[in-house]
C-alpha cells in the first residue's frame, strides 16, 4: 500500500513538473515577441522621425532665397530700365549701393552679384567673416579679369588696393546667359572654394542676372547636430557631390559609379532614399540603419531568457525531484521506525499484560499452596507431640506462611492500586485511638532494639477531632507500614509521630497533621535516607541499598502508602530535616471528614509527619520547667516569678513530675501536659528526683490557695475530651485538693530505690496534697498497693495519658480513673502484646447489646432475599434484636403480593391501622422482580391505602455508591450493607425508631 | 488431648483463618448469632452454604461447558454465591466472586472459567478448614468443655 501510494505521488510530481516546467517557456515566447515587435516599431518610428527632422532641416533653413533673389533682380532690372547702364563704374556708382543694401538685408547671405550680359561683375561676398567686393571692370575679351578689393563694412564702397584674383568659369559662363537656376557652386570669392546655393535670376531686360549665394557649412552644420540613432546620412547634389556624411558607425564604403549611388557592407542594412530641396537646389540623401544587427542583438537576448527558463524550468523540477526523493526516503525511514517501535511497544505491552496475568493467577496459585501447607502444618500440629522440637520447627513454618500471606497481600495491593480498584471504605473511627493503637502494637518491638515509639499528640487538636469517618482499614496501613518502617530502619534514637488536626481552608474543613518521626540517633549510627534517593523512594520496588543491608522487604511498602495516601486526598513527602539532626522526617496528610456535633460534616485534613528528631539538650541534670496559671497569667506575670518555682508563692493546683527516660518522650509529654495548663516538672536522672521533689514541695502552697482558684475558675480548658465517654469534664469550679502526679518510668533507675524516693516524698507531704503514682514499666506487684499507684507497662500517650490526666482534680478525678479491672487488662494487655483496653470495639461488645437486644421488641418484620443464606442470617440477626416475627419471602413480586394481600385483607376487615410488617428488608438484585421494582410497587400499593412501610435495602454494594442512592430513589428509607452486621443493623434501626 | 491444649488449638485455627483472609468478621458476627437458643446456627447456616455451593458450582461448570455461553444464566449464580459466602464471612470466595463476576460483564469465557477454578479452589479450600474447624469444637463438645468465644478485633 504505501508503494502504491509513492507511485501515484511520483506521477503528480512528474506532471508538477512539466505544468511548472512549460509555463516559463511561454512566458519567454511571448516577451520575445513582445520585444521583436517594439524593437521594430521603435525603428520604424526612428526612421520616419529622421526623415521628417532631416526634410524639415530642408525646409526652414533658406526658406525664402528664391523669393529675395526675385525681388532683388526686379529693383535692378526697374533701375536698368529708365537708366542707361553700360559702364562699370555706372555699375559701380548705380548698381552697387542696392546689391550692397541685398547684402546687408538679406539674412545668411553669404554672396550677392550682377553679371551683366556682357561680363560685367560686381558683387559683395563675406569670406572669412569680413566682406569683399569681386568685380570686373571689362567686358569679357582677352584682357577680361577680376578683382578683388576690400569693402568698407557701412556703406560698401570700396577702399583699399584692388587685388586681382583668380577667374572662376565653371559656373559663370552658364549664368552670362539669360536663365534662372539654382545650384551648389563654389564661391566667387577666391581661394577657399566654399561651396555656396546659388540662385541666379536673369533680369527682364535682358542685360544681365542677380545671383545670392547662400553657404552650405551652415545646412551642413544643422544636419550633423542631428541623432541618427546608430544609423549613417549620406548626402550628394545631382552632380555626385557628396555634400554630407554623417556617422561611421556602418564603415559601409559609399561610391558613384555610372550616375548610381552604390554602397558596400558586408553586413545587411536598412536603406532610406529621398531627395531633398533647399533653397531650389534638389539634394539626394540616404538613411542607413544596420537592420540585422539589432534582430541579431535582440534574437542573442532571447536565446539567453531562453537558456535561463530552461534552467529554471527544467533544473529546479530535478532539484524538486532530488528533494522529493530525499524526502521520501527519509519518510520511509520514519515508517520503518515507526513500524518497529509500534511492534515492540506492542509487545511490550502484551508482555507487560500476560506478566500481570500470570502475576495475578500465580499469586492465587501461591495464596492456594500457603493455604494448604497451612492446612497440613495444622495436621501435623494435631499429630505432633506438645513441647517437643518439631512443634516449634511447625510454628516456626506457620510463621512464615503468614509472612509470605502478608508479602502477597501487599503485592494484590499494588496490583489493586495500579488496576484503580482501590477504592475508599467510609466508617467512623476514632482517630486517636488508632494511632494509639498503631504505636502500642509497635512499642514492644520497639523497645526490644532499644528504641522508643513516642505520639505527640502535638496541641491536642487530634482530640478534637478524633472521632472521624474515613477508611480505618487504609489509615492503619498507612500508619503501620511508615511505623514498622522506622521501627525496620532505627537503629539508635527515637520514633516520633506527631499529628494534628488543621481546617485546610476556609470551606469547613480542617486538617490534622500528624508525623511519625521516624528517626535515628544521636550518635550518628543511625542511616537517614540519602537526598538522590527520595524520590525514588516512593516507587515500587525500590529499597534504599545502603539502609536495606540486612533488612528483608519488598519495596513495595512505601508505594502503597503513597498511593494510599493520595486516595484519600493527601500527599505524603520527606521533609528535609535541619542540620545536624539525623534520620528521616515522612510527613503526609489525608483528609477525613469529622462527626463532632460543633463541626459536622467538616473535612478534616490529617497530616502525619514522620521522622527523626534528634535535639541535643544541654547536658542539665535537673530542668525544671513550668507554666504557671494560663495563658494570660502567663503574659502578665513577670519573668522572675517564673523562674523559680520552689519558691514561688503562686505555686498551686496540680502538679505532675515527670521521670522519663526517653527524652523526645519527656520533651513531648511535658509540651502536652502543660497545652493543658497543669505545671509540669521535669527530671532527667533519677538520682536528682529526691531533690527536685524537696525543693518543689518545701513550701505550702495553702497560702496562696485563693488566688490560684480565681486564675483556674476564671478559664476553661480548651480541651474537649476525645470521645463522648472519655470526654474530660471542663474544670470544676469548686475548690479542690493538690494533686501531685508522679510519673515515672522505672527503668530509669533501680526500682527500688525510687519507690523508697517516693515514700519518703509521700510522708513528707503537708496536709491536702495528696500524690499519685504512675509507674511505668514497673516489675509487676511490685507496687501494687492501696494508694491507688498505677503500674503502666505501655507507653504513656494519647488517650492513655489523658486518661491517666484525669487523676487530676483539675479534670475532676478525685479517684483514680481505672477501675481495677481496667488496671488488670491494662497489663495484661502489655504483658500479651495484644489490643490494649479500651478498643470500642470492646466497648461496644459489652455495653452495647444490652440496649440493642431491644431495639425492635416485638416487631414483625418481612426479609425478602432469593438466596436463603443471606435472609437466615438477616433473620437471626434481626431476632437476635428482638423481633417477634420474621417472616421470609424469596423474591420481590413474592412480598409485593403479600403486602398486597394483607393490605386488601385488612381494608375488608375495616382497620388498616396495623401494618402488614414493621419492617421490610429488600434484596435489591433478585431474578425476576429487584429490589428497586418491587419497592416501587408496594409504594403504589400503599398510596391506595395512605401507609408506608420502612423498607430497608440491604446489597452488596458501597453505602456511597451509585447503587445506594438508586435506592433511595426507588422509595427505599435506608440502605444496609451486605452482609449483614450487627451493630449497623442497630444503628440504622435506631435512625429509623427515631424517625418514626 | 488436654482439654485445655484443644481449646487452645481451637482458637489458634480459628485465628489463622482469619489471619489467613479465608474468613472475615461476617463470620464472627455469625457466630455472636448463636447463642443457647439456637446452638447449632453456625453449623446450619454454613452447610447450608456448603449445598447451596456445590449446588451452583455444578450448575455453573454447566452453564460455562455450553458452546454458547448464556452470561446471563451465570450472572445471577454468580451473584447469589457471592451473597452467600459473604454472609458466611468466606471472604476469599466472596472476591473470587467479585473478580467473576466482572468476567461476566466482559463476556469472557476464558476468564469465566479461569474464574470458577478459582472460585471452586477458594470455595473447597473454606469448606476444608470450615469442617475442620466444626470437627475440633466437636471434639471439644464432645469432651465436655466450652468452646472459647472468639475474640473480635481482627
Amino acid at each position: 500500500m504505501p508503494m502504491r501510494c509513492g507511485v501515484l505521488r511520483y506521477d503528480l510530481h512528474v506532471f508538477l513538473v512539466i505544468v511548472f516546467g512549460t509555463i516559463p517557456i511561454k512566458i519567454w515566447r511571448r516577451t520575445t515577441k513582445n520585444i521583436t515587435n517594439n524593437v521594430t516599431l521603435s525603428t520604424e518610428d526612428l526612421l520616419s522621425s529622421l526623415v521628417s527632422e532631416i526634410e524639415n532641416i530642408g525646409k526652414i533653413i533658406y526658406p525664402k532665397t528664391n523669393l529675395s533673389t526675385i525681388g532683388l533682380a526686379r529693383v535692378i532690372d526697374s533701375y536698368l530700365t529708365n537708366n542707361d547702364v553700360t559702364q562699370f563704374t555706372e555699375i559701380q556708382t548705380q548698381i552697387a549701393p542696392m546689391l550692397f543694401q541685398a547684402y546687408t538685408t538679406i539674412p545668411q547671405v553669404s554672396q550677392v552679384s550682377y553679371i551683366s550680359r556682357n561680363g560685367l561683375l560686381f558683387s559683395y561676398i563675406t569670406k572669412l567673416n569680413t566682406s569683399f567686393s569681386v568685380f570686373a571692370n571689362s567686358s569679357s575679351g582677352e584682357d577680361y579679369t577680376w578683382y578683388t578689393q576690400t569693402v568698407d563694412q557701412l556703406t560698401g564702397r570700396l577702399n583699399g588696393n584692388a587685388k586681382k584674383s583668380q577667374r572662376y568659369t565653371d559656373w559663370f559662363q552658364d549664368v552670362q546667359g539669360n536663365c534662372t537656376t539654382a545650384f551648389v557652386g563654389t564661391s566667387l570669392g577666391g581661394e577657399d572654394n566654399e561651396n555656396l546655393f546659388h540662385r541666379v535670376v536673369s533680369l527682364n531686360s535682358k542685360k544681365g542676372a542677380v545671383s545670392l549665394g547662400f553657404p552650405v557649412k551652415t545646412f551642413t552644420g544643422v544636419l550633423n547636430r542631428l541623432n541618427l540613432h546608430g544609423g549613417e546620412l549620406y548626402m550628394w547634389n545631382k552632380d555626385g557631390t557628396l555634400l554630407v556624411r554623417q556617422g561611421y558607425s556602418l564603415n559601409a564604403s559609399f561610391f558613384f559609379s555610372n550616375g548610381s549611388t552604390c554602397f558596400g557592407k558586408e553586413s545587411k542594412f536598412q536603406a532610406f532614399c529621398s531627395v531633398l530641396e533647399v533653397s531650389g537646389v534638389p539634394l539626394s540623401y540616404t538613411l542607413v540603419f544596420p537592420n540585422k544587427d539589432r534582430g541579431l542583438s535582440i534574437e542573442n537576448a532571447s536565446m539567453y531568457l531562453l537558456i535561463v527558463t530552461m534552467f529554471l524550468g527544467l533544473c529546479w523540477p530535478l532539484g524538486f525531484v532530488v528533494f522529493m526523493l530525499q524526502a521520501a526516503r527519509r519518510d520511509m525511514h520514519m515508517r520503518v521506525t515507526l513500524i518497529n517501535q509500534m511492534e515492540a511497544t506492542q509487545q511490550a505491552e502484551r508482555k507487560s499484560m500476560n506478566k500481570s496475568q500470570a502475576f495475578a493467577s500465580a499469586s492465587h496459585d501461591i495464596r492456594g499452596s500457603l493455604a494448604g501447607i497451612t492446612g497440613l502444618i495444622d495436621l501435623c500440629r494435631e499429630e505432633v507431640r506438645p513441647g517437643c522440637e518439631l512443634e516449634t520447627s511447625l510454628d516456626q513454618v506457620n510463621a512464615c506462611t503468614k509472612d509470605l500471606v502478608a508479602l502477597l497481600n501487599s503485592v494484590l495491593d499494588m496490583s489493586k492500586v495500579e488496576s484503580g480498584k482501590m477504592q475508599l471504605e467510609e466508617e467512623e473511627f476514632n482517630l486517636a485511638k488508632l494511632l494509639e493503637d498503631v504505636i502500642d502494637f509497635f512499642h514492644p518491638m520497639a523497645m526490644k532494639k532499644g528504641v522508643d515509639v513516642v505520639l505527640d499528640l502535638h496541641d491536642g487538636s487530634v482530640f478534637k477531632f478524633s472521632n472521624v469517618r474515613g477508611d480505618r482499614g487504609k489509615m492503619k496501613q498507612i500508619l503501620n507500614n511508615l511505623v514498622s518502617n522506622a521501627v525496620k530502619f532505627t537503629v539508635n534514637g527515637h520514633i516520633s509521630i506527631r499529628a494534628l488536626a488543621q481546617k485546610p481552608s476556609s470551606n469547613s474543613t480542617v486538617f490534622l497533621v500528624s508525623d511519625p518521626k521516624r528517626n535515628a540517633s544521636m550518635f550518628s549510627k543511625c542511616k537517614g535516607i540519602p537526598m538522590e534517593m527520595r524520590k525514588s523512594v516512593f516507587e515500587n520496588y525500590v529499597q534504599v541499598r545502603e539502609t536495606a543491608q540486612g533488612q528483608q522487604g519488598t519495596g513495595l511498602g512505601l508505594g502503597i502508602v503513597q498511593s494510599l495516601v493520595r486516595l484519600m486526598g493527601g500527599e505524603i513527602r520527606i521533609i528535609d530535616k535541619a542540620m545536624g539532626e539525623k534520620g528521616t522526617c515522612f510527613h503526609f496528610n489525608v483528609l477525613l471528614t469529622t462527626l463532632e456535633c460543633s463541626v459536622s460534616d467538616m473535612k478534616v485534613r490529617y497530616d502525619i509527619e514522620a521522622g527523626g528528631d534528634c535535639i541535643s539538650t544541654p547536658n542539665l541534670g535537673l530542668r525544671i520547667t513550668t507554666l504557671l496559671g494560663g495563658g494570660i497569667n502567663i503574659r502578665n506575670l513577670s519573668p522572675r516569678l517564673n523562674n523559680f518555682l520552689g519558691s514561688s508563692p503562686k505555686h498551686d493546683g496540680s502538679r505532675v513530675v515527670l521521670l522519663l527516660k526517653d527524652e523526645e518522650r519527656r520533651r513531648v509529654t511535658e509540651k502536652y501536659i502543660k497545652s493543658l495548663e497543669i505545671k509540669v516538672t521535669v527530671v532527667e536522672k533519677w538520682e536528682h528526683l529526691n531533690h527536685a521533689l524537696e525543693r518543689l514541695f518545701r513550701f505550702s502552697p495553702q497560702s496562696s490557695m485563693g488566688r490560684a482558684e480565681c486564675s483556674l475558675r476564671s478559664r476553661e480548658l480548651p480541651l474537649i475530651g476525645m470521645d463522648g465517654k472519655s470526654q474530660i469534664p471542663r474544670m470544676r469550679s469548686k475548690s479542690f485538693s493538690t494533686v501531685v502526679l508522679l510519673m515515672i518510668d522505672a527503668k530509669t533507675g533501680p526500682f527500688s530505690e525510687l519507690n523508697d524516693i517516693v515514700e519518703q516524698f509521700r510522708r513528707g507531704l503537708h496536709h491536702g496534697i495528696s500524690c499519685r503514682v504512675v509507674w511505668i514499666n514497673a516489675p509487676p506487684n511490685a507496687c501494687e498497693n492501696e494508694r491507688g499507684d498505677i503500674n503502666c507497662s505501655k507507653p504513656l500517650h494519647g488517650p492513655r495519658l489523658n486518661r491517666v490526666l484525669k487523676m487530676l482534680p483539675e479534670f475532676g478525678g478525685n479517684e483514680p480513673i481505672e477501675t481495677p479491672s481496667e488496671r488488670e487488662s491494662f497489663i495484661n494487655s502489655a504483658r500479651t502484646g495484644q489490643k490494649p483496653i479500651g478498643n470500642p470495639e470492646d466497648e461496644q461488645g459489652t455495653s452495647k447489646p444490652s440496649d440493642d437486644e431491644n431495639i425492635l421488641n416485638g416487631k414483625r418484620v418481612l426479609v425478602v432475599d432469593d438466596d436463603h443464606i443471606p435472609s437466615l442470617v438477616a433473620t437471626r440477626n434481626l431476632k437476635k434484636i428482638g423481633v417477634s416475627e420474621v417472616k421470609q419471602c424469596n423474591s420481590g413480586k413474592e412480598a409485593v403480593r403479600l403486602v398486597s394481600e394483607w393490605l386488601t385483607q385488612r381494608e375488608q376487615q375495616g382497620s388498616i391501622d396495623m401494618l402488614p410488617f414493621d419492617y421490610i428488608f429488600m434484596d435489591c438484585q433478585m431474578p425476576e422482580m429487584d429490589g428497586y421494582e418491587a419497592t416501587r410497587e408496594i409504594r403504589k400499593v400503599e398510596r391506595k391505602y395512605g401507609v408506608h412501610i420502612p423498607i430497608i435495602a440491604v446489597s452488596g454494594h458501597d453505602p456511597c455508591s451509585k447503587e445506594a442512592r438508586e435506592t433511595i430513589e426507588a422509595g427505599m428509607d435506608a440502605f444496609l450493607e451486605k452482609p449483614l452486621n450487627q451493630d449497623q443493623l442497630c444503628k440504622v434501626m435506631r435512625e429509623l425508631e427515631s424517625k418514626i | 488431648m488436654e482439654l485445655v491444649q484443644m481449646q487452645k488449638n481451637l482458637q489458634d485455627y480459628t485465628k489463622s483463618l482469619f489471619l489467613e483472609g479465608i474468613l472475615d468478621s461476617q463470620f464472627l458476627q455469625l457466630q455472636q448469632l448463636q447463642d443457647e437458643s439456637n446452638p447449632d446456627f453456625v453449623s446450619q447456616v454454613v452447610s447450608l452454604f456448603f449445598q447451596d455451593s456445590d449446588r451452583i458450582l455444578n450448575d455453573l461448570s454447566l452453564s460455562l461447558d455450553q458452546q454458547v455461553v448464556d452470561f446471563k444464566k451465570v450472572d445471577p449464580h454468580v451473584h447469589q454465591l457471592k451473597g452467600s459466602s459473604s454472609s458466611i464471612g468466606a471472604q476469599r470466595v466472596k472476591n473470587a466472586c467479585v473478580v467473576f463476576r466482572s468476567f461476566c460483564e466482559q463476556q469472557n469465557v476464558e476468564g469465566c472459567h479461569r474464574c470458577l477454578q478459582q472460585v471452586k479452589q477458594e470455595y473447597y479450600l473454606v469448606k476444608n478448614r470450615l469442617e475442620t474447624l466444626f470437627k475440633l469444637e466437636q471434639q471439644i463438645v464432645a469432651s465436655g468443655g466450652m468452646i472459647p468465644a472468639m475474640e473480635l478485633g481482627f
